[in-house]
């Protein structure tokens, strides 16, 4: 039995064209008809079928649709693919660059690797600095920042005896306030055997100054150690 | 016809043309061209055509005066379904009626030519133009030439060219709403033709 004519009937069984085209069997055709009279939008889709057809018809009589009905040659194609190969090559520079930026690098990191951007070779240590609490007001490490890139490895010991497996180290300008959050912050950092907790600065991204070093075992209440850090500008020549 | 009946008739001119014929003529030139350009095209023959179309026009426009067309803005289907329904009965050879000539104030309304306006017909074949080369593989355009075109059914279309019945579908569906997308950027729309309609009726 046929199913009532509706929109979704007529658009899945292409029943504007089949009618252009007296294709409809009688009862379709009737049933259609009805339907049009009754929704008069469906005419514009009739006009739209039938200028189509119009449309393609001239074409095949300049004998542009036979041009049309040509696959494009060979040269055409292989531009197209040579287009699309140059566009990816110079989105993956961009990319690349732009991950490889130092504004896009990270200030700190826990492992030299995770300093640079991808397919980059770890930065090489400028500097190794061993940072103690003093029981001075003097900078408990000087740090000069190194002519060229270059990662500055920093061996915190933390003050306060826990047995806490892991630290978190945040890396603090002391003149933006007590509250503000840290410049960076990195989790858990295991010690070595002899307590010493590493992490690595990117000389590129330190500008000089002093900064607070905030050492703190990881887990609920757990107090930490500052350290004041000074950075200064690279020796001249 | 009673008195009453007779004050209510449209007025017919000296000429024997009903305004209603006259208005539906310009406005079926103006905004449905694509019927008489379908019209020139299944027949051959351009006075043959317009033929069919005036006959499909005085047949709808005797309707709506006798209140047989109750909704004014159906006239254009109803135009639609005679001409369409004439040129059927043309193409099976049962009622060809040479005899039947056009109303020639209505023929005058029809653009010159082979029935269409060659501006129009060359602005159309831009716009499809369009359509069949935005279409990505040649195979996509052979579907839209053989469906439409050369009036090929569904099913041979797919054998031939090993499609699935749900691709054709895509093809013939993302060129038609393409095409439906042109015109009415260029401002095809029947939303006027029926507004004009309802006043003149």
């Amino acid at each position: 039995m046929q199913r009532a004519m509706d929109r979704r009937y007529i658009d899945d069984h292409h029943v504007v064209a089949r009618y252009l085209a007296d294709q409809l069997a009688d009862a379709e055709r009737e049933a259609f008809e009805a339907y049009y009279l009754e929704h008069p939008q469906m005419l514009e889709e009739l006009e739209a079928t039938a200028r189509l057809k119009l449309g393609l018809a001239r074409l095949e009589d300049t004998g542009e649709l036979a041009r049309l009905m040509r696959p494009p040659p060979w040269y055409r194609q292989f531009g197209r693919l040579a287009m699309a190969a140059s566009l990816a090559i110079v989105i993956l520079g961009v990319v690349l660059w732009l991950a490889g930026a130092p504004s896009s690098l990270p200030l700190a990191a826990a492992s030299r690797d995770e300093l640079t951007g991808l397919f980059r070779a770890p930065l090489a240590v400028a500097s190794r600095h061993t940072v103690l609490r003093t029981r001075s007001t003097a900078p408990d490490a000087l740090i000069e920042l190194p002519s060229s890139a270059g990662a500055i490895e920093l061996r915190v010991l933390p003050e306060t005896v826990t047995t806490a497996p892991r630290f978190r180290v945040g890396l603090h300008r002391p003149e933006a306030g007590a509250d503000s959050g840290p410049l960076v912050s990195l989790g858990g950092l295991s010690p070595d055997a002899q307590g010493f907790v590493s992490l690595y600065l990117n000389a590129a991204r330190l500008e000089p100054g002093e900064y607070l070093l905030r050492v703190s075992p990881e887990g609920a209440g757990a107090s930490g150690d500052e350290f004041l850090l000074r950075v200064s500008p690279p020796a001249l020549p | 016809m009673s008195d009453s009946a007779e004050a209510s008739a449209p007025a017919v001119r000296a000429d024997g043309r009903t305004p209603q014929a006259q208005e539906l003529g310009t406005l079926f030139a103006r905004h449905y061209s694509g019927l008489l350009a379908l019209l020139v095209r299944q027949t051959r023959d351009t006075a043959l055509a317009a033929d069919i179309l005036s006959d499909a026009i005085e047949t709808t426009a005797r309707h709506l005066e006798s209140g047989r067309i109750v909704r004014p803005e159906a006239a254009a289907g109803y135009v639609y379904r005679v001409a369409m329904n004439l040129l059927r009965n043309y193409r099976r050879n049962i009622d060809n009626r040479p005899e039947r000539r056009a109303d020639p104030a209505v023929l005058e309304t029809l653009p010159a030519g082979l029935g269409l306006d060659e501006a129009l017909e060359e602005r159309l074949a831009r716009q499809v133009w369009e359509v069949v080369a935005d279409l990505p593989t040649a195979r996509d355009r052979e579907i839209v030439k053989r469906f439409y075109l050369d009036e090929d059914d569904k099913a041979a279309i797919c054998r031939d060219l090993g499609l699935s019945p749900v691709h054709f579908d895509k093809v013939v569906f993302r060129a038609r709403q393409r095409l439906k997308a042109l015109l009415e950027a260029r401002g095809f729309k029947k939303s006027d033709f029926f507004s004009v309609l309802l006043v003149c009726v």
